[in-house]
């Protein structure tokens, strides 16, 4: 071995240095991760107002660009561009860190047209994985969530905020809806009413649906001979409101508004709003500041990636895009069940066709299930709402069976 | 001037600048891989660094790939010459080590004096030396010789085949001897002097043919650039010494590589002589262990004609034949038996009838005490009656000095060896065998020709009557030189008869001995002889 060493040494010198030149700490270690992003994106790509927000093991990245979709609702070309930028400085400091990240959602929100933004989520051990060529492109591509789309939180807030200050210089609105902004047009006098939104919270309840949880502080004087209610409401006091907005009524969005406080069979009664507002499932997962909601999950990524390749199976496949025709496709999990509901119907209804859709997806939802190594989950139901509601539950085990062709479709119908 | 130290450091920077670009471009490569490496951000790092044992592989097999095509498709290239160029001190044979050739030495010394005082030379004004040719039989240590030179002088020296000039390609050869007249250049511009060694000059050398079909074109063009660059290093003033070696004879090689100011000077270098066989004898025989009672003298004048390689290639043959005995040390058995190995062939025996082995006896013994008794030159070494290759006996002789030119006694004492075993033959058994054919002929084309060509008839016919056309010479003088011819014949044989009948106790004597011994040495035959009162007095060689 010696006389090997003494033959090679220099070789050996190079190879040694070569190797040490490696033995770095990671580029951007921990807690130096959001600092990195946004010093990547200013000083590469000149992008200044980028945010960054940590929450658990999900990096949040918020970029505000005006002119974010085109007048034909597309995404602009120059914003496209930006939001790639972005993308590869996450991808670049997320793959060099020793920080235990394992999803990244960026978002990116049109600062003109209300509640347009576009929300790229993905799993940072792809992105690894890609870099590596143990996966490929496109397959890496349909493991991203891609969602171009119209907030009705944002949307749902500016409204409520138009409609308050419309409150404040408008008395002839404000006496119209007194009933409801109950007590303080009731008993201040006219022109001193004054509502401030203190704090706003929200929640999706479908693509059209918010429900906001409003908290204002309301001023007034008080109208001669209501003294009294001062003990109750000071000027000043606080008030709380629960809006629900249902973008689907284009006109009029604002579908109702209850007030903490109302009154009743001669009698002042409040209601807890809060309790209220905590009863309704979020659906959306990025909030009014542009981060995620709570830290992501992989039950909850795969729920939403499989609802998407649900859609994308019977839409890019030549010979099914023709058979079919798919109205929507939604997942999600809950307590280890997983449930995809989608809507796809047969163009000229044949026999078999349902085995054909129930087939490809649940073979698809196996295989990525399998490749993810996933296995917090019990059950998979998966539902066809169109025409007769069609559902199969299937265990984990039956999944597998089927990936493997151990059993047959036939048999789970 | 520029300093020696200087010299050097151009002369390497001309010879090896390929190298020294490869070698700085990969010295920048390694820096810029660190420094790239440093620079990358760790995801990439870490991968680089995963890679590497299979970088490393692929690179490897890649090469190993190239190299098998190259050497496959192209073998290195067609004016890839294998030269070897040795520095003067490492090739290390001194003068002392050159032996038996002491007038080429002598002229060889001279020739370093030349290279090494070329400054002293140039300023009287005397001519440079550029061209060393040294003609000889093969083995006779020219190369040895050349060595020595570049030793002495201290200069680098490079070797190369006149064969390996040649190839198929037209033009190649010359390519090549461009490329190592230029490599001299580059070691004589750093060492002060060079010297290119040619062996088998006349591979190149040969006098050039000019066919209108093309042929020889190749050595054509080979010799003529070799002729051009050597006149070439008179303009450069480089200082190139060309060392030819050939052992073709001066007429083969081509006369423009001769004239003067291309290979000036000629050195000879012929067979030792008995003296410096003697020398060479002592030298090789001091790398064996060998007996005390070895006669170097002996040795030496039984090894007439032979050339210092086939004196060394004898003593080693007889250092193997005693460690087959598993003897401790050479003895004159082995060296004799190296010898007649070398001379006469492997022994192999035939089985013979009684009367044949005794006729054979008798054949040889006939040959032994003719030549013995009378012949005046030479000395029998060995008799033997065991066959070798076609012939059933032999008696070997060797002249005791070199001799250039035979008399007429030597002439008449070969013929009388010759018939002597036919005699001899005739005397015991009143009869005689065909093994007498090739005695025969040799006697017969003596006699012819000492009355033909050399005038040595009785008759007193002079002059070379073969030259004359035969249609020219009369029937009356050729049945007249045929009769002088003929009475040298009849006198030899009476001699030869007298000679052997008077001393036919010594014949029957040796006969005894070698149907005995099968073989006599050179000891055993002086003893029988003195026995007799008829030994030789030649001294040992001390």
């Amino acid at each position: 071995m010696i006389p090997f060493f003494k033959k090679y040494k220099t070789l050996l010198i190079i190879l040694f240095a070569v190797i040490l030149s490696g033995c770095k700490e990671p580029t951007y270690p921990t807690g130096k991760v959001e600092e990195s992003i946004r010093k990547l994106c200013k000083d590469e790509y000149k992008l200044d107002n980028v945010k960054t927000k940590i929450i658990g093991s999900t990096l949040g990245v918020y970029i505000p660009i005006e002119g974010l979709v085109d007048p034909d609702l597309k995404l602009n070309e120059k914003a496209g561009k930006k939001i790639e930028d972005v993308a590869l400085s996450i991808h670049r400091v997320i793959t060099s860190t020793n920080e235990l990240l394992k999803f990244y959602a960026l978002v990116a929100r049109d600062t003109k047209a209300s509640g347009a933004e576009f929300i790229l989520t993905g799993f940072v051990y792809d992105v690894i994985r890609v870099r590596l060529y143990d996966i490929s492109r496109g397959e890496y591509f349909q493991r991203i969530l891609r969602d171009f789309r119209f907030n009705a939180g944002i949307a749902g807030e500016q409204k409520i905020r138009e409609l308050f200050s419309a409150l404040n210089q408008n008395p002839a609105l404000a006496e119209n809806l007194k009933s409801i902004f109950y007590p303080v047009y009731i008993i201040g006098k006219k022109d001193t009413q004054k509502i401030e939104i203190t704090d706003i919270e929200s929640k999706e309840l479908s693509d059209h649906e918010s429900l906001f949880y409003v908290k204002a502080v309301e001023d007034y004087e008080v109208s001669p001979g209501f003294e009294a209610y001062t003990a109750i409401f000071p000027p000043g006091f606080n008030n709380e409101y629960l809006v629900l907005i249902d973008f689907a009524l284009l006109n009029s969005p604002i579908k109702e508004i209850i007030p903490k406080y109302f009154y009743l069979n001669n009698e002042i009664r409040q209601r807890n709003l809060k309790d209220t507002f905590d009863q309704y499932q979020d659906t959306g997962f990025i909030g009014i500041d542009g981060f995620p909601k709570k830290d992501l999950d992989l039950g909850w990524f795969l729920s939403q990636q499989i609802s998407r390749r649900i859609k994308s199976i019977f839409e890019e496949d030549k010979k099914l895009k023709k058979k079919f025709s798919v109205a929507s496709s939604q997942g999600e999990i809950k307590d280890g069940v997983f449930q995809f509901k989608f809507s796809i119907t047969p163009d000229a209804s044949k026999p078999g066709d349902e085995k054909i859709i129930f087939s490809r997806i649940m073979k698809m939802s196996g295989a990525v299930l399998h490749l993810y190594r996933f296995e917090g989950y019990k059950n998979v139901e998966f539902i066809n709402t169109a025409g007769t509601e069609k559902k199969i539950n299937i265990s984990k085990q039956d999944l597998e069976s089927l990936r493997k062709d151990k059993i047959k479709i036939d048999s789970l119908f | 001037m520029p300093s020696i130290t200087y010299r050097k450091f151009r002369m390497h920077l001309m010879e090896h600048w390929v190298k020294i670009i490869i070698a700085f471009t990969i010295i920048i490569l390694i820096i810029l891989s660190i420094w790239g490496m440093m620079s990358l951000e760790s995801f990439y790092r870490n991968l680089t660094i995963a890679q590497m044992p299979i970088s490393i592989l692929l690179a490897g097999l890649n090469a190993g790939i190239f190299v098998f095509m190259y050497m496959i498709f192209l073998q290195g290239g067609f004016t890839k010459i294998k030269q070897t160029t040795i520095k003067g001190e490492n090739v290390n044979i001194h003068w002392d080590d050159v032996i038996g050739m002491d007038e080429a030495k002598q002229e060889a010394l001279e020739v370093v004096e030349l290279i090494k005082d070329r400054t002293k030379l140039l300023k009287i004004g005397g001519k440079i030396l550029r061209g060393l040719l040294m003609v000889g039989p093969p083995g006779c240590g020219k190369t040895y010789l050349a060595k020595a030179i570049a030793t002495e002088a201290n200069i680098p020296f490079i070797s190369m085949s006149g064969s390996e000039f040649t190839e198929i390609f037209v033009g190649v050869g010359a390519a090549r001897v461009r490329k190592l007249f230029k490599k001299a250049r580059t070691l004589a511009y750093g060492h002060g002097a060079s010297i290119i060694f040619i062996d088998e000059l006349d591979a190149i050398g040969r006098q050039r043919s000019f066919s209108f079909m093309g042929g020889g074109q190749e050595t054509n063009s080979t010799q003529n650039q070799l002729l051009v660059e050597m006149d070439g290093l008179k303009e450069k003033d480089y200082n190139i010494i060309i060392i030819g070696a050939t052992n073709a004879a001066e007429g083969i090689l081509d006369e423009a590589l001769l004239r003067p100011g291309r290979f000036d000077r000629k050195i000879y270098i012929d067979r030792p002589n008995l003296e410096e066989r003697e020398k060479v004898f002592a030298y090789y025989l001091k790398k064996v262990k060998y007996d005390s009672d070895v006669d170097i003298g002996r040795l030496a004048r039984q090894a007439v004609h032979k050339s210092p390689a086939e004196i060394e290639n004898m003593i080693k043959e007889a250092a193997l034949i005693a460690t087959r005995k598993e003897k401790e040390s050479v003895g004159h058995k082995e060296l004799s038996e190296a010898m007649e190995r070398i001379d006469m062939g492997l022994k192999h025996r035939k089985h013979m009838t009684k009367e044949e082995k005794e006729m054979v006896a008798f054949h040889e013994t006939g040959h032994l005490v003719t030549m013995y008794m009378l012949h005046p030159t030479d000395d029998v070494f060995k008799a033997s009656i065991i066959s070798r290759k076609e012939a059933l006996g032999v008696v070997h002789h060797q002249p005791r000095e070199e001799l250039y030119t035979n008399n007429r006694e030597k002439l008449l004492a070969d013929i009388k060896v010759n018939i002597g075993g036919y005699v001899a033959e005739k005397i015991k058994f009143g009869t005689t065998s065909d093994g007498v054919a090739m005695d025969f002929r040799n006697a017969m084309w003596k006699a012819h020709n000492m009355v033909w060509r050399v005038g040595m008839g009785d008759a007193g016919y002079v002059g070379d009557y073969t030259i004359i056309p035969e249609s020219q010479i009369s029937e009356s003088l050729k049945e007249k030189l045929n009769a002088e011819t003929d009475k040298i014949m009849q006198a030899c044989m009476k001699d030869t008869e007298a000679i052997l009948k008077k001393e036919w106790v010594i014949v029957e004597r040796f006969v005894k001995e070698l149907l005995e011994k099968e073989e006599l040495e050179y000891d055993q035959i002086e003893a029988i002889f003195r026995e007799y009162g008829k030994g030789h007095n030649f001294k040992k060689s001390g």
